[in-house]
């Protein structure tokens, strides 16, 4: 019967019309988004700005290829009708040289292109000075460069982990919180207006609460995963993109290996059975969704993945280790140790087990609570009436 | 008949209050029970209990069902109309129904049938596809009905089943309970309504303050309530309603307007002698007698002064 809660949950808002429209909507943001992009780089570097120059200090200006500058040396007898042209918009500046240390620039507007001139002042100015001591300009170059510093590790130490692999880690928890905060919404949602519905009656005469509450944990994490699954897709074939259009990017991520993906799953799955028991329990003692102080409650599921951010620097930490095996922050933390550190491989079942084991419990005792919630009309129930339901049954 | 529910000595306790205490009645196989009583009578505590929401404090139930006897009414047995309204608002009709029928143990596709079955019969079936939001109150309490009979159960709580009906859907809904109960279903029914309770049922009980007042049939809820007939009096002059309550045999006396009363007579009234009283119809220009109805009982059993 449970199965039949879940189904039915499920497809209270499981919505195929609207499922695919959102994926169309999504679609033509993005082709949007990519054409917007590129046409405004397309226009940004096909935009040249001509530059009016009277040095009296004989700088020499290297323009690179294709540089979007193009510099036109005057005479000190163009500089009022070239002021003027500034002043027509006919040209982008005016730039003045009298020392080596300083230059009027005179402009029309704010310069897009001002980084660039600066730049090629820069290199001017340094090359008048280099010339003046004898140096190369290569040779300075060389000099500037910092010093390569390859790091190898001894086949007995840890590698750490790369940036490739830390980005799929942060992909990984914004995947989980999009799952919890989507839970969340659902849980919200389906509870709070079954009881402003009071159907709860007619469902309790037909089936035990224990069924009810277990049908809507199934469906509503089947929701949860469903977005998850669909944010994976996307980041799949946004993955797919950068394979073809930018492949050395795309060589710099890290690679999910299929153990990393089952612990990930398994933990997720385990994860959201715990925190939404916690969810139903507390939705149901919520009275007026609009005014409820209860509703920043179910916020808390989103703690344990907000806490593994910061952890992604220091997977090795004490309190890192200790935190992937607590129950409340497991869901999101050992999955991150696992992927940036070695992880002694008994440590993944034990804290599996100890988040099961804790899922069981919560799901009894939330249920308790979802029990006596559920019939409560006009009143929420304290937290010391609460703790009595845990301990009585409601 | 054979009985079908027993409970004796009930008793439920809330933290302050008694709710049920002491109730015990037998409901027959096939018969139309009717649970009566103002508002914190004990009703839906007792109703609570039958259907194994909640457990009695004292006393017991038995329900003696297909699978043999337990101490509510099994679920796949049970259909159920709560007090509290309660349907997916933002559901299809056909979907809603599908859904509760299959809570109660129906396979997709008969729930599915049986439900389009019922809409058609109910005049629904056009709006089977269409949110239950969209739906009047009258026809929400249509679907609220069929949910509860859907599966064929062999016992039916209907508490308020009148509610939001108009006149015609009233009379559409009382030929269906009994309808239902010639089918051989057995119903616990509970309304306001007394007019339409006391064509409905075939045996009544009446509970005040979580305690049995009166229980039987109509004629004996009559007898033992002590009344028998109403008399309505139209009179060609004011009234004197004083000197009307004293007559012997009559019980009370309600004002309808200035020239005219209505008469509650003991069961052993003497007419002849009450009309005597009245001056043997000299003032009177018109005299209606009715047996007292359920309305009248209810009032002298559990009204103010009951």
């Amino acid at each position: 019967m449970r199965w039949v809660v879940a189904k039915w949950e499920f497809m209270r808002y499981f919505k195929w019309k609207e499922e695919l429209m959102g994926i169309a909507v999504m679609l033509g943001i993005g082709l949007v988004m990519t054409l917007g992009s590129a046409a405004f780089e397309w226009s940004k570097s096909s935009q040249r700005y001509s530059v009016a120059v009277l040095d009296s200090v004989g700088l020499e200006f290297k323009l690179p290829e294709r540089s979007q500058i193009s510099i036109e040396r005057i005479a000190a007898s163009d500089l009022t009708w070239k002021t003027e042209q500034v002043g027509l918009g006919q040209i982008d500046a005016l730039v003045t040289i009298e020392s080596l240390d300083s230059a009027e620039v005179l402009l029309h507007k704010e310069p897009a292109f001002k980084s660039a001139l600066q730049s090629l002042l820069d290199n001017a100015r340094r090359d008048v000075a280099l010339r003046g001591a004898g140096i190369e300009a290569e040779r300075f170059e060389s000099w500037t460069q910092p010093m390569a510093m390859n790091l190898r590790y001894h086949e007995s130490g840890e590698a750490p982990a790369s940036q490739g692999d830390r980005l799929i880690v942060i992909g990984f928890l914004l995947l989980l919180l999009s799952g919890v905060f989507t839970c969340f919404a659902y849980f919200f949602t389906s509870i709070t207006s079954e009881k402003q519905a009071r159907v709860t009656e007619q469902i309790i005469s037909a089936i035990p609460v224990q069924t009810w509450i277990d049908g809507k944990l199934i469906g509503i994490s089947l929701l949860g995963i469903k977005s998850m699954a669909t944010l994976t897709l996307w980041a799949g074939l946004v993955a797919f993109g950068v394979a073809q259009f930018a492949p050395e990017l795309y060589a710099k991520l890290g690679r999910v290996g299929a153990d990393k993906v089952l612990v990930g799953l398994l933990f997720i799955l385990l994860g959201l059975a715990f925190w939404n028991s916690f969810l139903a329990g507390i939705a149901a003692t919520i009275d007026d969704p609009n005014n409820s102080t209860r509703s920043a409650l179910m916020l808390v599921p989103s703690i344990p993945t907000m806490l593994a951010f910061p952890m992604l620097s220091h997977p090795d930490n004490l309190a890192v280790v200790i935190m992937s095996w607590i129950p409340l922050t497991s869901m999101a933390v050992m999955p991150v140790r696992y992927a940036l550190t070695d992880v002694p491989w008994w440590e993944v079942p034990c804290a599996a087990a100890l988040l099961a084991c804790c899922v069981f419990w919560m799901r009894k005792y939330a249920s308790r609570i979802f029990r006596a919630g559920m019939f409560l009309y006009g009143k929420e129930p304290s937290f010391r009436e609460m703790w009595a339901f845990v301990r009585h049954g409601g | 008949m054979d009985d079908v529910l027993i409970t004796n000595s009930l008793v439920k306790q809330y933290a302050t209050v008694r709710a049920v205490d002491g109730v015990g009645f037998a409901i027959r196989r096939g018969e139309i029970f009717a649970l009566l009583g103002p508002n914190g009578a004990g009703k839906t505590s007792t109703v609570r209990m039958l259907i194994g929401q909640t457990q009695p404090d004292a006393g017991e139930i038995r329900y003696l069902g297909a699978q043999g006897t337990s101490a509510s009414v099994p679920p796949r047995e049970l259909g159920y109309l709560p007090e509290e309204r309660g349907l997916y608002l933002d559901q299809s009709v056909l979907r809603t129904l599908s859904y509760l029928g299959q809570l109660r143990g129906m396979a997709p596709k008969t729930a599915g049938e049986k439900a389009m079955a019922w809409l058609e019969r109910l005049s629904l079936a056009d709006r089977a596809k269409e949110k239950i939001s969209a739906l009047s109150k009258g026809n929400q309490q249509k679907v609220q009905l069929i949910a509860a009979v859907l599966h064929e159960p062999r016992f039916a709580i209907l508490d308020e089943p009148f509610s939001g009906f108009d006149p015609i859907n009233q009379e559409l809904a009382l030929n269906l309970i009994r309808e239902l109960r010639d089918g051989g279903m057995t119903v616990l029914l509970s309304a306001h309504q007394m007019q339409l309770v006391e064509r409905l049922a075939d045996r009544i009980l009446l509970l005040n303050q979580g305690r049995p007042v009166l229980s039987g049939t109509l004629a004996q809820l009559r007898r033992d309530a002590g009344l028998s007939q109403r008399l309505t009096l139209s009179f060609d002059r004011d009234a004197d309603h004083d000197t009307l309550a004293a007559i012997p045999g009559v019980v009370a006396v309600e004002r309808l307007n200035d020239r005219q009363a209505a008469l509650l007579l003991k069961d052993d009234a003497n007419l002849n002698q009450v009309l005597s009283a009245l001056g043997g119809g000299a003032m009177l220009s018109n005299v209606q007698s009715d047996a007292v109805g359920l309305h009248e009982i209810y009032l002298r059993a559990v009204g103010p002064g009951a």
